[in-house]
C-alpha cells in the first residue's frame, strides 16, 4: 500500500531571499574597504637635527647611491644585488658595522627604498642615509 | 443548510519593499564611508618585498608627488604649513605616526626636505610607505 503523507508547505513569513544577497554584498564591500587604508613599509628612527654620533672608522661602511640608482663602494660600481651582498658580508665580518649611505639629490625614491630594504635584509644594525651636499 | 467555514488566512507583514530599502541603505553606507575616506594623491607607489605593516591607531600621512609637491589631506602644503600642522598634531596626539608616501620617481631631495622638517621637530619614528611586491 502506498501511503502518502501530506506535505506541509513551508511558510516563510518574512521573504528573506534578497536579504542574504544584500548581506553578502555588504560583507564584500567592508572587506574591500578595510584593506584600502593599511599602510605598509619601513619604520625608521629619525635622529634629531645636528645630532652627532661617534663611530669607529673601522666600523664604518660608506656607500654612495648616484642619480641613476647605481651604488658605489670604495670606487667600485655595484648594482643592488652586489651591494646587498657586500653589505651582508661586511655585517657578518663586523657586527657593529655602521652603514652610511650618501644619496644623490636627484636619485629616484624607488632606488632609495630598494637601498633601505637591502640594508634591512642584510641586518645592518646601524644604518643611516643622508643627501649628498645636504647638512 | 450547508454552512461553509471561511478559512482564516495567516496574518502577513507586507515586506516586498524590504529589498529596496536594503539596497538604498547599502548605497547610503557606501557614500558615508567614502566621505571619511582619505584623500589620495595620484602617485605611483615604490615597491618592496620586505615591507611590514606600519599603520598605527592614528596616522599622519604626508604625500609627495613626482614633481615634489607636498600634500596633506589632499591639499598642497608648503614647508611652513607642514611644520605648523605637525606641531598641532604632535600637541594633540603625541602618539600619531608619521607616514611619508612618495612617488617612486620623486627625486630624493624632495623627500629629504620633508625629513628635514621632521628632524627639526624631533619626530623619532617615521614610516616610509611602499607597496608590497
Amino acid at each position: 500500500m502506498n501511503i502518502r503523507l501530506p506535505r506541509k508547505k513551508a511558510v516563510d513569513p518574512i521573504e528573506s531571499g534578497s536579504l542574504s544577497d544584500l548581506a553578502f554584498l555588504l560583507i564584500i564591500y567592508f572587506i574591500v574597504i578595510a584593506g584600502f587604508n593599511v599602510n605598509a613599509g619601513f619604520l625608521l628612527n629619525v635622529p634629531a637635527k645636528d645630532s652627532r654620533r661617534v663611530v669607529n672608522t673601522r666600523d664604518l661602511l660608506k656607500l654612495r647611491l648616484d642619480a641613476s640608482g647605481a651604488f658605489s663602494l670604495d670606487g667600485r660600481q655595484l648594482d643592488l644585488e652586489a651591494a646587498e651582498l657586500a653589505l651582508t658580508d661586511a655585517v657578518t665580518a663586523k657586527p657593529n658595522l655602521t652603514v652610511l649611505l650618501s644619496i644623490d639629490p636627484e636619485c629616484p625614491w624607488q632606488q632609495v627604498v630598494d637601498a633601505v630594504a637591502a640594508a634591512q635584509r642584510s641586518k645592518a644594525e646601524n644604518f643611516s642615509f643622508r643627501m649628498e651636499g645636504g647638512s | 443548510m450547508k454552512l461553509s467555514r471561511k478559512r482564516r488566512s495567516l496574518p502577513q507583514v507586507p515586506i516586498s519593499a524590504m529589498s529596496d530599502i536594503g539596497f538604498l541603505l547599502l548605497i547610503f553606507i557606501m557614500l558615508v564611508s567614502l566621505i571619511n575616506y582619505r584623500q589620495e594623491i595620484k602617485i605611483e607607489y615604490p615597491e618592496a618585498a620586505s615591507a611590514k605593516k606600519t599603520q598605527a591607531e592614528r596616522n599622519f600621512e604626508i604625500w609627495i608627488d613626482r614633481e615634489g609637491a607636498v600634500y596633506y589631506s589632499g591639499k598642497p602644503v608648503d614647508a611652513r604649513e607642514l611644520e605648523n600642522l605637525l606641531v598641532e598634531t604632535n600637541l594633540a596626539h603625541p602618539d600619531e605616526r608619521i607616514h611619508i608616501i612618495a612617488d617612486r620617481g620623486t627625486p630624493f631631495r624632495h623627500v629629504a626636505e620633508v625629513m628635514g622638517v621632521l628632524q627639526l621637530l624631533q619626530h623619532r619614528v617615521v614610516s616610509l610607505v611602499v607597496k608590497e611586491e
